[in-house]
């Protein structure tokens, strides 16, 4: 025994300790297959004008049990509506589309709108991604936050 | 206090109260005096006679300036006042010094008071006087060229050559890393400071500030002198000379390109030398005095950042809204606010 | 106030608010004490530490906040545009972090990729008022901003003072 100090004597008892893989919520496991069927999905509706069925659609299937590959996949997805709809709207525009969300599609919101500020993309249009924050915020007050804050079901 | 004057303020009074005395007693004087770049001055009285004052200077760069004929130079400003003032040579030069004077406030009496001034202050000046010998050496070889190639074509090849191999006068004035190098050519005399950077800060505040003297003439005052900077490579004209950390970082040149309306003789070529071998002082003396402002304004933003941090801490307020320091119990007891 | 950094404000104080909400809390591992769990190693309690979240005005200026159950580390990176700024920033959270103790939720060391960060904990919530510790946080974001470019303004103006005194005795 050389450094019997140091010995994390905690890892002999596991069973006193809750691990990383038993926070995990017990959902079934997203393939890659459902999240680029949806990807494809919301392309069409956001080509045919139809944003709000972007939204929902990208917000309403959000991959908790994947691989960080698949979840990023998704981020994107949303990234890209979430754009789409900033561009062809008034910023004011963007409340009336938080309105119309239910208020797990808005908590579902907010998760995206820290996952893609915390990307180098989403960082490049961080004025976007706020201008999104502070509408959806204004709506909702700080619940979907603190939901954010502890909810295990990460995106 | 913008410009840094020339003469030495300590050596010009410790000599104005000698020279003009409160009272009739003669003290004797022992007084070292540092100046900038590894200068020192010593300034005393013999023993026996304390009417004689002993004044000598070092100079680091002093072998460098010697080359350059600085004691014919200095021979030449002091030996007009020869009548109270003595020159030393050779072995009478003060132990650990490399110019010394002895001064007779005796004989001096004699002479009205603006002429002691003047001696005064031409002593004052000993440090500029000694450094100033190597840019009058080039600024004579200036006027020679001037005259050698008045009616040839300068642009020819061969003479471009000749220039080119002019002779570079070197005055390493704070060690091999900063130097002064003076180029004299035909229609220009090039003076190139090689200076080093303490910190980052310094080099990026030196960047900044020498940014600016680039384009001062471009901008406002079209009749000084070009000015260039290079950072860490030697101009081309002095590659040959340079000694000491060839890539440091740290290290920067900086060439003043002298014009013929600068080197004009008399006072205007005075004035020049006196203001341009304090290029350095003048420079890094600057470049501290930001940095202390910096650090005083960060001062008074971090006082202002606590006051805003201590808002947040709840007063006790009584009925009327006025804070109370300590509430006490009926027995006396104190309570305390938070826990410990 | 440039057009971005409203919402960035806004949603940095939102953010803040709803992450400062500490409570006291005995370690786990240690009998008898109360540590910071942000800051301690936490494998074998991951249920203490929450989702961090990072908001980005751009890359260059964010801010990641890391809650726990009895503390909040928050990261600020400051705005910084060219060399000088670089250079003005350091020293002036060398500054700060040099003076950390009268600023008590200030760490000594920021976070790496971060220019300066803050730790809360629940001692700090209880002896402060929650939301003048989020205005303090705010604040300071405005303000460091305010007075690095300020800062810059005033060495640019200062070497142009001094190129040109120098400059004009030459004739």
């Amino acid at each position: 025994m050389e450094d019997w100090r140091r010995i994390d004597i905690d890892a002999y008892e596991p069973e006193n300790h809750l691990s990383k893989e038993e926070l995990l919520p017990n959902l079934p496991e997203t393939s890659k297959e459902d999240i680029e069927a949806i990807s494809k999905q919301a392309r069409v509706y956001l080509s045919q004008g139809k944003f709000i069925e972007a939204l929902k659609l990208g917000l309403s299937y959000p991959p908790y049990i994947a691989s960080e590959q698949i979840k990023n996949l998704h981020t994107e997805t949303i990234f890209e509506i979430l754009c789409s709809i900033k561009n062809n709207h008034n910023l004011n525009d963007l409340s009336s589309f938080v309105k119309q969300l239910d208020s797990d599609e808005q908590d579902t919101l907010v998760k995206y709108l820290y996952k893609t500020m915390s990307t180098s993309y989403g960082q490049k249009q961080g004025g976007l991604l706020l201008s999104w924050y502070e509408k959806t915020v204004e709506i909702t007050g700080l619940g979907p936050i603190v939901r954010f804050l502890s909810d295990r079901r990460t995106v | 206090m913008l410009q840094i004057e020339p003469h030495n303020l300590l050596v010009q009074k410790t000599l104005t109260e000698r020279i003009f005395p409160d009272s009739e007693s003669l003290k004797s004087i022992d007084r070292i005096i540092t100046d900038f770049d590894f200068t020192t001055y010593h300034i005393s009285t013999f023993p026996d006679e304390k009417n004689l004052v002993l004044i000598s200077i070092y100079l680091k760069c002093y072998d460098d300036l010697a080359k350059y004929g600085v004691v014919e130079y200095l021979n030449g400003k002091y030996s007009k006042f020869n009548e109270f003032l003595t020159i030393l040579s050779g072995n009478d030069i003060e132990q650990g010094y490399n110019y010394s004077l002895v001064l007779d406030t005796n004989k001096i009496e004699s002479i009205d008071d603006e002429s002691k001034n003047e001696v005064i202050n031409e002593l004052a000046l000993l440090k500029r006087h000694a450094i100033a010998a190597p840019f009058e050496q080039a600024f004579t070889r200036y006027d020679e060229l001037v005259q050698t190639y008045a009616n040839s074509n300068t642009y020819a090849e061969e003479i471009q050559q000749e220039l080119q191999n002019e002779k570079v006068l070197v005055i390493k004035y704070r060690g091999l890393d900063e130097c002064i190098y003076i180029k004299p050519s035909f229609d220009r005399v090039t003076v190139i400071f090689s200076t080093v950077f303490q910190d980052e800060t310094d080099k990026i505040f030196g960047k900044v500030f020498l940014q600016e003297f680039v384009d001062a003439r471009k901008r406002s005052v079209q009749t000084a002198p070009q000015v260039l900077y290079s950072h860490k490579e030697a101009p081309l004209d002095i590659t040959n000379y340079v000694q000491g950390k060839k890539d440091d970082e740290n290290k920067g040149y900086i060439t003043f390109v002298l014009f013929p309306r600068h080197l004009v003789k008399g006072d205007r070529r005075d004035n020049c030398i006196s203001h341009i071998q304090y290029f350095r002082n003048y420079f890094h003396y600057h470049i501290k005095c930001s940095k202390a402002y910096m650090h005083s304004r960060m001062r008074f933003r971090v006082k202002e950042f606590l006051k805003i941090l201590n808002r947040a801490k709840p007063e006790n307020v009584d009925d009327e809204g006025k804070a109370i320091e300590n509430r006490k119990t009926a027995s006396g007891r104190r309570f305390e606010v938070g826990r410990v | 106030m440039s057009q971005s950094l409203k919402p960035y404000l806004t949603a940095v104080r939102s953010s803040l608010t709803a992450a400062i909400c500490l409570e006291d809390f005995s370690s786990q591992l240690v009998e008898r004490h109360n540590r910071p769990e942000i800051e301690v190693d936490n494998t074998h309690n991951p249920e203490l530490i929450l989702n961090p979240m990072i908001i980005a005005r751009n890359e260059n200026e964010k801010i990641l906040i890391e809650p726990s159950i009895n503390s909040v580390r928050v990261s600020i990176k400051i705005k910084q545009a060219d060399e000088i700024e670089q250079i003005l920033v350091h020293k002036f959270t060398r500054f700060l972090t040099s003076r950390a103790e009268n600023f008590f939720i200030l760490r000594r060391i920021p976070i790496k990729g971060y220019d300066i960060s803050f730790l809360i904990t629940n001692f700090h919530t209880e002896q402060m008022l929650k939301d003048k510790l989020v205005d303090f946080i705010i604040e300071f974001m405005e303000d460091v901003d305010k007075e690095i470019s300020e800062m810059k303004l005033f060495l640019n103006a200062r070497a142009r003072v001094i190129a040109e005194s120098y400059l004009t005795p030459f004739d």
